[in-house]
């Protein structure tokens, strides 16, 4: 295995163990608490930090297997033609990826208004949360923030996943 | 319509007294991985890089790089 595709997996692990962390928490919120109070504060310190540590952590992890592999743990491979291709390649798929996630966003603002002015009983199951906000509306700016950092989430996740299975399937 | 590339670099490794991978790597500036999915044809190499690599066996490009077309 390639040390950028080392890089890939770790980085996917990473990125989808704090967006998991992020939304499991932000999502489940009281609908009507404010997103940006000292509590998500507290929370976007706690999950920044990690994000930091990981971002060591991984790095040391490595430059480990990369040792365990034989190679020189100082010597960084640099990335050749192939490395840049499967860049390219993975780049492009995040683009559409994100393309498309923010033209679905922007599409879901006139649908949620649209919903609001049928009127419907909401059964009691129904718990008012910052997901049913975002899913039933009124969407305000935190709550359309939500969606974009969704977007740009799933660009990522689809990068690294490209990257992948170019190094795996070949390329 | 894509041309399959294939190459003949195992055997001139081989011929080369079983030149490692990894030392053609360094001597072309790619990386092992590259060498190893240009071997199983998993990779067409770039213009620049299949000259390179046939420079490195002191061969024409042809001698290394064919088309599966049949002549």
């Amino acid at each position: 295995m390639s040390q950028q595709e080392r890089v890939s997996w770790v980085s996917l692990v990473v990125i989808a163990f704090i967006s998991v962390w992020y939304f499991a928490y932000v999502l489940s919120l009281p609908g009507d608490s404010h997103l940006f109070g000292p509590g998500m504060a507290v929370f976007a310190l706690n999950l920044i930090i990690t994000a930091i540590f990981a971002g060591i952590a991984s790095e040391v992890i490595l430059r480990w297997v990369q040792k365990r592999a034989g190679g020189d743990p100082r010597r960084r491979e640099r990335p050749d033609e192939r490395d840049r291709f499967i860049a390219l390649r993975a780049g492009r798929n995040a683009y559409v990826v994100l393309f498309a996630s923010v033209a679905i966003v922007l599409g879901l603002i006139p649908m949620i208004q649209f919903m609001r002015s049928i009127p419907m009983r909401a059964g009691p199951a129904l718990r008012d949360t910052v997901l049913m906000r975002m899913l039933a509306g009124p969407l305000d700016p935190p709550l359309l923030a939500q969606w974009l950092l969704l977007a740009l989430v799933l660009a990522d996740v689809c990068k690294y996943v490209t990257r992948i299975v170019s190094y795996r399937r070949g390329y | 319509m894509a041309t399959e590339v294939r190459n003949h670099i195992r055997r001139l490794r081989f011929e080369r007294g079983e030149l490692t991978q990894q030392q053609l790597a360094d001597a072309v500036g790619a990386t092992r991985q590259t060498i190893i999915a240009i071997e199983a044809g998993h990779y067409a190499p770039s213009l620049e890089l299949a000259f390179r690599i046939a420079r490195a066996f002191d061969k024409g490009i042809e001698e290394v790089f064919s088309d599966g077309s049949p002549r």
